[in-house]
């Protein structure tokens, strides 16, 4: 039996997830690294198992399709190569409790040996995590958020609309609790958080957040803070946090912002009538982030050219219903429009605007 | 410079020129686009296509890092592809404004010309014909006495080799990647085919000496290249073999070409068929859906989106009632096993 190591997670008891990679090739700890906010000491039954070390493939069997999916029943294998890296991955158990991810490097990139095992994570696990969420009728936004009093402001927007700034801006300046900044779980009117990469969050805290991680001194930077052994506190993950985080709340405004070239900033609160069309964008919000090189996306798609119920849940009536389901009547939205300018100098009027309306309501 | 493309008396297409010469000899649009060109000028064409310099609009909104500039009936995007770059602006699309056609303002830099085409012009053609109910399909086509067999399957299956073999049998060619489909009837569309080294030798009778010559001349290059880079030589369908143009006749026979793990052939039913099609349909066009998609996030409601849904009833509708449809899961070594097959029950038939 090879030495292994092996970390458990729980996202909130709604899933667990356990991690495994060889003992011998251990880059700590970048392992440890995208979902450490949820690392628990022991889960019995894990919905998803990701073994990261070199494996033998049980592809026989299987038809191929778009030349490099091998498809069978609950069963996917691919071989990818991007540019000089090589890795290949299995997926068993697609459609059962319990998933199987096995991923093994053939061939590393510079930049895969600063981070080997976050990688699977980002590109396999993530993803899966998504699809098993939505299957079960949660629905995983791609949305940032922030709490105060019980009380979550969520949000969603394309990447670039200047929702990380936002919410570093109302943690620091204005008392508010983190939630998220990429993405939260929503489920009948509650919202958990799901924070990805927590600690690099933490950095740009401890910074100044209003600068993007753009320079390649400012990504050493963050690497070299990210690898330094931190403290542990509550019990929870390894790091001293700069900030609270709320793992639960309810939902009291859903915001749909977006970067415009125009002056002014802008806010409509939507009439209740117009909440399916802010639904609709919050959907294909979702999409737009699924379609952006998403792998597994595009397994899925080969399994579904032969087993097409696989999309299913994926389906925007699901999604959207999910989302509908999520969100009860007392709940305001609004779209938000952003100069911009307002990356590098936070308007104080949003966030003020908001927290008045907050008041008067 | 201005030229005209009328594809099936269907869509009107106006392409106007303003790139140097060089850059055109580079273009591959006009040259998969042959076939349909006119000499006349259109008084209302439905596209008109302007590849050269042109200046995005303001006030707009931004999307993913500044990549997408979008506003009401107007979307502006900014790609990198490999070594190529490109631009394109499509405005109209919702038909805001019913007296204007579409506009699609294209600014390649140099490589990019090699690209556009069947990353931007294409999936906007599909989809405006998709509005006019018909379906294009990614498969190869052949066809013989007004019948035409249909060759599809996920990429790399197979589809433009068991085309290109039927031709020797006393088949036309309808195309090689896409054909139309439209009440039944298979409309074609022959673009450049895509010629490999594994399927140049089921044309090499037909085709003259000096094509022969050329793509002897790209099977070499692309080796050098150790196959990261292809597609050196582009022939044009209409040089190629002209006397094997094919033209519209009716669907008979649909296979579906599955690579897999064992030699098996099934019969299947329109349901299947249709699935097949849609799921290649996703797949083919994710690049263009990234755009709907983006697009949507601010405006959910416009025609880009309900393109999906469209395509769906449209292959339904224009599926005929009475076909054969076969599914065939081959392994590589049972090609020209499938080949023989392909001969005795369906080609002699024709």
């Amino acid at each position: 039996m090879k030495n292994s190591v092996v970390k458990y997670y729980n996202v909130h008891d709604i899933l667990t997830f356990q991690i495994v990679c060889d003992a011998e090739k251990n880059y700590l700890p970048d392992f440890n690294f995208p979902f450490s906010y949820f690392e628990v000491e022991y889960v019995e039954k894990p919905s998803i198992v990701l073994n990261i070390s070199p494996f033998e493939p049980n592809n026989n069997g299987c038809d191929i399709v778009f030349k490099k999916c091998h498809v069978k029943r609950n069963y996917i294998y691919c071989r990818e190569r991007d540019g000089l890296a090589a890795w290949h991955v299995e997926f068993i158990g697609i459609e059962e409790e319990t998933t199987v991810i096995n991923f093994a490097w053939e061939r590393r990139t510079p930049k895969a040996f600063v981070a080997p095992h976050n990688f699977p994570q980002i590109y396999y696990l993530e993803p899966l995590i998504e699809y098993k969420l939505t299957k079960m009728g949660y629905c995983l936004l791609h949305a940032a958020a922030m709490v105060k009093g019980n009380e979550a402001i969520l949000f969603a927007g394309r990447s670039g609309s200047s929702k990380t700034p936002l919410i570093a801006h109302s943690i620091s300046q204005l008392g508010y609790s983190y939630l998220s900044d990429d993405k939260v779980i929503l489920r009948d009117g509650l919202v958990y958080s799901f924070p990805r990469y927590v600690n690099l969050f933490n950095y740009m805290m401890r910074g100044n957040y209003s600068k993007e991680l753009g320079g390649f001194l400012e990504k050493l930077k963050a690497v070299v803070f990210i690898r330094k052994p931190l403290k542990i506190k509550n019990g929870r993950g390894l790091f001293t946090f700069e900030f609270n985080i709320t793992d639960i709340a309810r939902i009291k405004s859903i915001n749909v912002i977006c970067r415009s070239d125009a002056e002014n900033c802008v806010k409509n609160a939507i009439q209740h009538e117009n909440k399916q069309r802010l639904i609709a964008s919050l959907v294909y919000n979702n999409y737009a982030e699924m379609w952006v090189s998403n792998l597994f996306i595009d397994y899925l798609k080969a399994y579904a050219y032969v087993f097409p119920e696989i999309l299913q849940p994926y389906t925007f009536r699901n999604l959207y219903q999910s989302i509908y389901g999520a969100i009860n009547d007392n709940i305001e939205m609004s779209e938000i429009l952003v100069n911009r300018s307002f990356v590098h100098s936070i308007s104080e009027d949003l966030t003020s605007d908001l927290i008045n309306e907050r008041k008067r309501s | 410079m201005e030229r005209y493309y009328s594809v099936h008396n269907l869509l009107n297409i106006t392409l106007k020129d303003k790139r140097d010469y060089f850059s055109q000899r580079f273009s591959l649009f006009e040259k998969d686009y042959e076939y349909f060109s006119t000499s006349e000028a259109f008084d209302k064409p439905d596209l008109v296509i302007e590849i050269g310099k042109f200046t995005p609009q303001n006030n707009c909104n931004l999307i993913e890092n500044d990549t997408y500039k979008v506003k009401d009936d107007y979307l502006f995007g900014c790609f990198k592809y490999k070594v190529a770059k490109y631009q394109f602006e499509l405005s109209n699309f919702n038909r805001s404004d019913e007296e204007k056609p579409i506009s699609l303002k294209i600014q390649p830099d140099f490589f990019g010309n090699r690209v556009i085409h069947e990353q931007v012009i294409d999936y906007v053609v599909y989809s405006m014909l998709n509005r006019q109910g018909i379906c294009s399909l990614h498969a190869s086509a052949v066809c013989k006495n007004n019948r035409s067999i249909v060759f599809t399957g996920p990429g790399g299956a197979g589809k433009t080799s068991f085309s290109l073999s039927c031709l020797k049998e006393g088949f036309k060619f309808l195309g090689d990647d896409r054909i139309l489909l439209n009440n039944g009837e298979t409309l074609e569309f022959p673009e450049c085919p895509g010629f490999k080294s594994g399927n140049i030798h089921y044309i090499s009778d037909i085709i003259s000496k000096k094509n022969r010559i050329k793509l002897a001349l790209n099977t070499f290059l692309e080796m050098l290249a150790f196959r990261l880079i292809g597609g050196f030589v582009y022939l044009k369908s209409t040089e190629v073999f002209p006397q094997y143009l094919g033209q519209h006749s009716a669907l008979d026979t649909i296979v579906c070409i599955q690579p897999s793990h064992k030699y098996e052939i099934t019969l299947i039913d329109a349901e299947k068929v249709i699935d097949h099609f849609y799921m290649n349909q996703l797949f083919e066009n994710r690049r263009f859906l990234r755009h709907i998609y983006n697009y949507s996030t601010i405006y959910p409601c416009n025609s880009l989106q309900k393109d999906l849904d469209l395509y769906a009833q449209n292959l339904k509708k224009n599926i005929p009632k009475d076909f054969t449809a076969y599914e065939i899961r081959l392994r590589p070594e049972d090609y020209p096993r499938v080949n023989k097959w392909l001969k005795e029950t369906i080609l002699d038939t024709f």
